[in-house]
């Protein structure tokens, strides 16, 4: 096995982990973990796939990843700004999600 | 004409204009911001114009060109969706100068200061959503879509939060729903890249070869995207993200933003995958599309609330469009995928309406409760009307542009023999008549007589936009002929597109 | 609870299946030749900068990076539109460890955020990472309570959210102007790639550091220290 397939198949078990950890938890804080982990996986298997090119491996699928990762950040702000609003909302120590889903 | 670069022109100037919005302090947001939307739909309507008269068009950012650079591609499908987005765009955007401004008569310094806050973002994030939501029509770029896609996600999050309260916990969960569909397209991107080396829309389906890989990225990028344009069972996440936003953000997002992820499916359907991938997955989706019809119609009927049950509708309106991802592939020509793109637009312009109109209702009424709306309706000709308007047209009615899509819809799906399409599509709108009905009869029954709502004053343009798309949603059963002629320009569905158009 | 446990267990086995489905097809891909990849690598010497990864974040896909900042934008703006309520947390720092590790360290990241602003062009580094560590900068002298200068003035603040976006904008139409044949925006020369990657980067990079502080004060302690629940930029 080639270290390259290590990283594509670790890249798709976390995003096992993540999908997992973002339908089955309630704690909103854990779900937006989830959906991290889920990010990460995929850009481990955007790395682990991507092919040399003469000069050094492809330069294309790095900068994707460099702006997943921005863009995972963002979105990671927003959420934990939104959840810290409900938390000042509820006024609850725990910020558990109610209701389906 | 020729070279002027018009397709960037219809995305700069909606992002300009919400920047331009931010710099300049909250008591001028409104009037810089339906400055910056009129000058967005007129972007936009020259583009489509522009393509109208001579054909689709294409520019090489940086002038590189695919597959090193990225490349927009506007055709019929694509102007379509972008006209789609100026005319229901710019007639929110005048509904929401008036629902914005309306509410700080109370006095109360606090709480002017949160509406005033509120109206200030709505205009710098709404117009960043017009931007991107052009940039993904416009966009043939697989990872450009990506990068749009989540433009658009974040911002109609942030645009659900803005309305506080309930609708909190229902943008909380709207957020992990737009970013994991998001992450599962992206990861589709993702393989096909891995294979074909490029990302460029129309040299990946060239290359991309049927096989495992070419399914395991389907199946991701369309649980992904199904998921975020809430096609049952994946449908949890809408009604309260729609039914709690500010009226004219729910009008955007049932209207707007699920036809994003909806165009970016026909668009890999059509170009990218193999018909011997997606033709198991498309029956599938179709079968879950007849469900959602029903399923979602039957909840639509039983809820209690207008926006509520306006937000139900829009799941059963979503089954209809993924009805196509059946019939395009087996109906003649492009028959089916023509039905899929006319019920796009004029249920934009419905939902519009019905959105419109039910945040005017519930703001005179001073809630939505729909059994406490008994005999309003001839104190609220004007919302009901444009209601009324919109529900034609999601029944089906002649003239509208329902009936025109269902009318498609029906006739390509009794050419290639399914039966069952036809009569969920006529059991849908019975039902769809239903509910419609439901909420003006009871508007409409003779006021009792003691204990009649008092009534709050409502400014007259809440009910003359809502009336405005509702009148837009008939008048594209009057004359399909013009938007269905533009539908043919490039023959996004036909089977040039992969070989010769692209130049 | 039983039916909780059931559900779990079919979550489980439904991600484990998309997991091991997206792994059996990424192991089994066939590379077709040639990737992007080595088109970018042919037209290098055209693009203005010598670092592949640069020259395909500014001048191949500047689009795609244009937007990216946008994404940071919006979700800032979207933070900051969630009015901060009234019961604020307030960070007094105590530890005198903090205080002296940090207050030695800052000069030294400054330093180090603007060399990899600098040598982005050539190797690894570039607007995001400088912006990160400059971002990082602001976040740890909030930390020890002191102010980051200028974010108190708000005319400064609304102007840094927007320049990372419109300098990407001002390039784009440059390029089209200059362009020959056709009218393409950013489709400069190699020439005067490298001057408008530059600005690009400048101009970026504040943008990303101001709006990762702003994410993570979250429109109130400290950069909004007088009104809390002020107007944002």
């Amino acid at each position: 096995m080639i270290p390259s397939q290590i990283y594509v198949i670790a890249g798709a078990g976390l995003v096992s982990v993540g999908v997992f950890a973002w339908v089955v938890r309630r704690h909103l804080v854990r779900r937006m973990m989830g959906v991290n982990i889920l990010s990460t996986g995929v850009f481990m298997m955007l790395i682990g796939g991507a092919r040399r090119v003469e000069g050094g491996p492809d330069g294309v699928p790095q900068a994707m990843v460099l702006t997943g990762i921005v863009v995972a950040v963002s979105a990671t702000a927003l959420g934990l700004a939104l959840i810290q609003r409900i938390y000042d909302q509820r006024g609850e120590r725990s910020v558990e999600e109610r209701g389906p889903m | 004409m020729r070279g002027l670069p018009l397709i960037s022109a219809s995305i700069w100037v909606p992002l300009l204009g919400a920047l331009f919005v931010s710099l300049w302090p909250r008591r001028y947001a409104a009037r810089c911001g339906i400055g910056a939307s009129i000058a967005s739909a007129a972007a936009a309507l020259l583009l489509v114009v522009a393509v109208a008269l001579s054909g689709p068009r294409r520019e090489r950012l940086g002038g590189w060109g695919a597959p090193a650079g990225i490349e927009l591609w506007i055709d019929g499908f694509s102007a379509l969706m972008i006209a789609m987005t100026a005319v229901v765009g710019g007639v929110v955007s005048v509904y929401a100068l008036a629902y914005f401004r309306a509410k700080d008569s109370s006095g109360d310094p606090q709480r002017q200061e949160v509406e005033g806050r509120r109206e200030a973002y709505f205009w710098r994030i709404w117009l960043l959503v017009w931007a991107a939501i052009n940039g993904v029509f416009a966009s043939a770029d697989l990872f450009n879509l990506y990068v749009t896609l989540e433009v658009v996600g974040l911002g109609a999050v942030s645009l659900v939060a803005l309305a506080g309260g309930r609708a909190l916990p229902a943008a909380m969960r709207y957020l992990f729903v737009t970013l994991s569909g998001s992450l599962l397209y992206l990861l589709g991107v993702v393989l096909i890249y891995s294979e074909v080396g490029t990302l460029a829309l129309f040299q990946a389906g060239e290359s991309l070869i049927a096989g495992t890989l070419a399914q395991a990225a389907l199946v991701v990028m369309v649980v992904g995207l199904a998921l975020k344009t809430a096609l049952f069972p994946l449908h949890f996440w809408l009604p309260p993200a729609h039914a709690d936003a500010p009226a004219a953000v729910s009008a955007l997002l049932s209207a707007l933003v699920i036809k994003v992820t909806f165009y970016i499916l026909v668009r890999l359907w059509v170009v990218v995958f193999p018909a011997s991938v997606s033709q198991p997955v498309g029956e599938a989706l179709m079968l879950l599309g007849l469900i959602a019809v029903i399923w979602g119609s039957w909840r639509a009927l039983r809820q209690q609330r207008l926006k509520m049950l306006v937000a139900y509708s829009t799941v059963a309106q979503v089954g209809y469009l993924f009805l196509v991802f059946g019939l395009g592939p087996r109906a003649d020509g492009s028959a089916g995928w023509q039905a899929g793109a006319y019920f796009a637009i004029s249920h934009a312009c419905a939902k519009g309406a019905m959105f419109l109109a039910a945040g005017a209702i519930a703001r005179a009424v001073g809630h939505d409760q729909i059994e406490e709306m008994r005999g309003v309706g001839a104190r609220l000709a004007l919302p009901f009307f444009a209601f009324g308007l919109g529900g034609i047209s999601l029944m089906g009615l002649p003239p509208s542009g329902g009936y025109v899509s269902k009318w498609l819809f029906i006739t390509s799906a009794a050419a290639t023999g399914d039966v069952i399409v036809v009569i969920a599509v006529a059991l849908g709108g019975l039902l769809a008549a239903a509910y419609v009905f439901r909420v003006l009869a009871l508007a409409f029954e003779r006021a009792p007589r003691e204990g009649a709502p008092s009534l709050r004053p409502i400014p007259a343009t809440l009910g003359w936009s809502a009336l405005v798309l509702g009148a837009v949603a008939v008048a594209l059963g009057l004359a399909a002929g013009a938007p269905l002629a533009l539908l043919e320009v490039g023959l996004p569905f036909g089977q040039s597109l992969a070989e010769g158009v692209t130049p | 609870m039983r039916t909780r446990h059931i559900f779990e267990y079919g979550v489980a086995l439904a991600s484990l299946g998309l997991g091991g489905l997206v792994a059996a097809g990424a192991l089994r891909r066939r590379s077709l030749e040639p990737a992007a990849g080595d088109v970018v690598q042919g037209l290098l010497e055209q693009s203005g900068v010598s670092s592949v990864v640069t020259a395909v974040l500014l001048n191949f896909r500047a689009y795609d990076t244009m937007l990216e900042v946008v994404v940071l934008v919006v979700a800032f703006w979207g933070a900051w539109s969630l009015h901060p309520t009234e019961a604020r947390v307030h960070w007094r720092p105590s530890d005198p460890i903090l205080m002296r590790t940090v207050g030695g360290m800052l000069p030294v990241l400054w330093l180090l955020g603007i060399y990899l602003l600098w040598a982005g062009t050539s190797r690894p580094g570039g607007e995001f990472a400088s912006g990160a560590v400059l971002g990082a900068c602001g976040v740890l002298t909030l930390l020890i309570g002191e102010r980051v200068p200028a974010t108190q003035f708000r005319p400064a603040r609304k102007v840094v959210v927007v320049v990372g976006v419109v300098v990407f904008m001002v390039a784009g139409v440059a390029g089209a102007l200059s362009a020959q044949g056709g009218s393409e925006v950013w489709s400069y020369t190699a020439g005067e790639a490298r001057g408008w990657i530059l600005a690009i980067e400048v101009a970026g990079a504040a943008t990303i550091a101001f709006v990762l502080l702003g994410l993570f004060s979250g429109g109130r302690e400290g950069l909004d220290v007088e009104s809390g629940g002020g107007e944002a930029p």
